[in-house]
């Protein structure tokens, strides 16, 4: 197998993860804002829509951009739509299973921009886009039995294999009645994933996800309107 | 009373028999890992017969579950008597690994099946009697698998069905068949007529040189799953298995089954830029089955326009097998897939040439 040597890239690979987080945690401690706060998210990960799974993850949105715009009420006074535009940078780690052919294990970090807005005169109901490009670490695990020849005829081993796992992917959410200042979202992630190595060049994988998004923070400022 | 009960939940069980039904029923995954591909190989069916039929795909780039899940009757009563290895090739089907292009060959392959037949005996008994079932591109693997005087004492019998042993004269035998039918539609003035005259205006503009080359072949092959594709609309070859559900079931195989529709769609993108095909084009078998004398079975559609029935004659012709113990037989209502337009005659045929040799 010409695949990545599991162990040494994996703890490099977590490694770089940890030492990410930790940068991007601090170095804006002084910005750390009732804007902007760890999120965790939980949800169904399934590869190709129908191998089933799941996946969870933390992310962090940073370096907004907001803009308020009046409106009229049909009935009433004015109200104010907020948008706001933010990086997210998040890591994830997702887990699959394909009956009669393998599990798949997937670590990732993610880079995008979220937009996120109001619904009409409803403070507390939002609904967002955000697009993401995200670098994962990607293990297979065969299910059934994999042999290979040896000296001795075949010898018994873990099937498996490792790839890189670059990927691009859109999502969308809409908030959770709630009227707390930082709502759950329900979301909704398309995915394709590109399997490096795979045969003599890469494969896409497609991956449908949803789930739902909480807010870490307890503060009592909705993390839209100032 | 409660030492009494345990002795006797123990006994019950300790007497359960632990040995497998004589009507046991496998259902195994395997993986072959060779020279950097995983290959999967689904053992199905009566694995105690100590028979076993290994299905060699077409393609090349196709996939084994295919002939497990679109030819029932053929899965279902193979599967019944004997063990069938649905066996994915490398760069085909559900197989992985990553290798470099360059290193993949027909030899290679011809390996993997080697190794394969040794393991099935480790796991299902060094007297397992081996069957070869090559379809299509299968006729080329398993044909030049057996040109090996050792690889072929290790296989019982040999059934080729519409196999593509000789891919510059079956490009030479499709157009000519091509011609043949649809002059005979368009004669017949049927309601198709318009496509065949399609088929017939291909046939007559195509011209062969003399060295047929990939882009010869893979033009040809195509016109002829068309003319495939329209022989089965105007009832020339049989219906064969008619299943009321079988959109719901492609769906519900195409999501949930054992295959991954993007890891066989990505293998039959990467093989096509090997030089498997090159390598098969560059060596057609015909002068060479004289060094195969396994016991062969050679089962071929009247209306195969991809691999026509010519080349079923030219593989009975050529084969070493002496002459009782290898036949030719022509299905006449079936196209290049006789197990899916006539599966009963197809089984019952399989079937009598396993029996006659164990």
């Amino acid at each position: 197998m010409n695949s990545l040597k599991p162990l040494p890239h994996f703890s490099f690979f977590l490694f770089g993860l940890y030492f990410f987080s930790y940068q991007i945690g601090w170095s804006q401690d002084s910005t750390f804002s009732q804007f902007e706060s760890l999120e965790w998210e939980v949800g169904y990960f399934g590869e190709f829509a129908t191998h089933p799974g799941l996946k969870a993850g933390i992310s962090y949105p940073f370096g907004h951009k907001l803009k308020v715009r009046e409106k009229e009420k049909k009935y009433g006074g004015p109200f104010q739509i907020y948008k706001k535009r933010q990086w997210i940078v998040g890591s994830n780690l997702a887990f699959y299973h394909q009956p009669n052919n393998h599990n798949g294990y997937l670590a990732t970090i993610e880079l995008g921009k979220r937009r996120i807005k109001n619904k009409s005169y409803y403070r507390n109901r939002y609904t967002f886009w955000a697009w993401e490009l995200g670098f994962g670490y990607y293990r297979y695990q065969l299910l059934g039995n994999t042999f290979r020849p040896s000296a001795i005829g075949f010898e018994k081993i873990r099937g498996n294999g490792t790839a890189i796992m670059p990927s691009l992917s859109c999502q969308w959410g809409r908030s959770l009645k709630s009227k707390k200042a930082h709502p759950g979202f329900i979301y909704i992630k398309f995915h394709s994933l590109y399997e490096v190595p795979f045969g003599t060049g890469f494969q896409l994988r497609l991956a449908l996800e949803s789930g739902v998004i909480y807010s870490f923070s307890q503060d009592t400022v909705s993390p839209i309107q100032p | 009373m409660k030492a009494y009960l345990h002795i006797f939940l123990l006994l019950t069980f300790a007497c359960t028999p632990e040995s497998p039904k004589p009507d046991q029923q496998s259902r195994d995954l395997i993986w072959l890992e060779h020279a950097g591909a995983q290959m999967p190989v689904w053992v199905e069916g009566n694995t105690i017969s100590n028979v076993m039929v290994i299905i060699l795909h077409g393609g090349p780039g196709g996939n084994a579950l295919i002939y497990n899940e679109t030819s029932i009757t053929m899965a279902t009563e193979l599967e019944e008597r004997y063990g069938v290895a649905y066996w994915d090739q490398r760069i085909s089907g559900n197989s992985r690994g990553s290798f470099d292009e360059k290193e993949v060959s027909v030899e290679l392959m011809a390996e993997d099946l080697d190794l394969l037949i040794d393991l099935l005996q480790e796991l299902y008994g060094p007297t397992l009697d081996i069957f070869l079932l090559g379809h299509s591109w299968g006729g080329y693997l398993g044909s030049y698998y057996l040109l090996d005087p050792e690889r072929q004492a290790k296989v019982r019998g040999w059934i080729d069905v519409d196999g593509a042993h000789n891919i510059p004269s079956l490009t030479r035998d499709a157009l000519e068949l091509m011609e043949e039918v649809s002059r005979a539609q368009i004669g017949a003035d049927v309601d198709s007529r318009e496509k065949w005259e399609d088929i017939l205006a291909f046939v007559e503009g195509f011209s062969l040189g003399n060295v047929i080359d990939t882009d010869d072949f893979v033009e040809v092959n195509l016109q002829a799953i068309e003319a495939e594709k329209l022989a089965f609309s105007d009832g020339l070859t049989a219906e064969g298995e008619e299943d009321p559900n079988e959109l719901l079931k492609g769906l519900l195989s195409y999501f949930f089954g054992k295959h991954h529709p993007l890891t066989a769609l990505t293998n039959r993108i990467q093989i096509n830029q090997t030089q498997i095909l090159d390598e098969a084009i560059a060596n057609p078998l015909s002068d060479q089955l004289l060094r195969i004398t396994t016991p062969s079975l050679l089962l071929w559609g009247k209306l195969d326009f991809v691999v026509p029935p010519n080349q079923g004659l030219d593989a009975y012709n050529n084969l070493g097998t002496p002459d009782n113990q290898k036949t030719l037989v022509i299905f006449e209502e079936s196209g290049h897939s006789p197990m899916s337009n006539e599966p009963d005659l197809f089984v019952d045929i399989v079937v009598g040439f396993i029996e006659g040799l164990r």
